[in-house]
């Protein structure tokens, strides 16, 4: 089963992606800070990352950034989930080497079809 | 398709890009409009993201004009499956490589000069090429294949992923096409929706709306 570690400080928001992800059939584990993240990224090897931007303690672009500068965890795909629209902001997701970037609201069918483009196409690519 | 998106279209040798996110239905679009025009136009499909297997039993499955269409394989598939299925099929197929953009030009190049025209060429999918090789020589690649295409032969399609792009490359791709037709994901009262419109046709005024699409397996892209 692919695993997801969803990220975000709000806990409405990771309870939220958590039930609609696992109705979708996947698995899926928390994580309300940066740091909390970037441990259970270590920990728990997840196929998948969905990471808010703004987290108070880190912002999820430095949570991905250590994240892909990191050999042991680089080729975790890592999808960055924003409420802040702009070119800038999409233009940062890509410079700390995100895999994706996606604007809220919430459309789950649009976030699945990132994932799995992510997981079936992307490493056959690479 | 494209005509019930858009009414008549206005001239018949032009390009354009359809953008939307992965899995919202791109490629049954193309799949649609290769259908629509497989008795008119000769047609090449590039396959650079799905099986040649995938295209042509869903071509055939919508009832494509088969005789009329060649598809050059240059997706990141294992070859074991795929020369399996090449020998079996009566497809016409050509391997090509996706690592190889040079040769993969020649390649489409090389089936263009043995073809009838009007032509019409389809790319699926550039986001491919996009993550394999650098952004100029992908943007190159693309305009080159469209003054070669628009020029000579008639008309080319390629679809390209939201989501996954630096917006730069996104913006460059549709200011090289002539049409830029747009996907996207809707929330309303009663679910999530898909939905198509034609964003921009150059040179032309073309009043265009928002349409909903729905995907079946039997009919294919239908706008509802």
């Amino acid at each position: 089963m692919v695993k997801i570690l969803v990220v975000d400080d709000e806990v409405d928001i990771t309870d939220t992606l958590k039930i609609l992800l696992e109705r979708r059939g996947f698995e899926v584990i928390t994580a309300n800070s940066g740091k909390e993240a970037l441990e259970k990224v270590k920990k728990e090897k997840p196929d998948v990352v969905l990471l808010d931007v703004m987290m108070p303690d880190m912002s999820g672009w430095d949570v991905c950034k250590k994240i892909k500068e990191d050999n042991e965890t680089k080729d975790i795909p890592v999808i960055m989930l924003t409420i802040l629209f702009g070119e800038e902001e999409r233009k940062k997701s890509f410079e700390v080497k995100a895999d994706a970037h996606i604007e809220k609201p919430i459309i789950i069918d649009r976030i699945i079809g990132v994932i799995n483009w992510v997981l079936k196409y992307k490493k056959r690519i690479k | 398709m494209l005509e019930k998106l858009i009414g008549k279209i206005p001239i018949d040798y032009f390009s354009l890009v359809i953008v939307g996110p992965p899995f919202s239905g791109k490629r049954e679009f193309l799949i649609k409009e290769t259908v629509d025009n497989s008795n008119r136009f000769q047609i090449i499909y590039v396959t650079l993201e799905e099986t040649p297997k995938y295209i042509y039993e869903r071509l055939y499955k919508l009832k494509a004009n088969i005789n009329n269409i060649f598809i050059i394989d240059a997706s990141p598939w294992s070859g074991v499956e795929r020369v399996d299925w090449i020998k079996e099929t009566r497809a016409k197929v050509v391997t090509s490589s996706i690592s190889n953009l040079f040769k993969l030009n020649n390649d489409i190049e090389s089936i263009m000069r043995l073809m009838k025209k009007p032509i019409m060429l389809i790319v699926d999918n550039l986001s491919t090429l996009f993550i394999k090789h650098n952004q100029e020589s992908v943007f190159n690649f693309i305009d080159h294949l469209n003054s070669r295409v628009k020029m000579n032969y008639g008309r080319i399609y390629y679809s390209l992923h939201d989501d996954i792009h630096e917006p730069t490359i996104i913006k460059r791709v549709i200011y090289m096409c002539d049409a830029h037709v747009k996907i996207q994901y809707e929330e309303t009262e009663e679910g999530v929706i898909r939905r198509i419109k034609l964003v921009n046709f150059r040179r032309y005024i073309i009043p265009t709306s928002w349409k909903n699409f729905v995907i079946t397996e039997d009919e294919g892209f239908k706008i509802v």
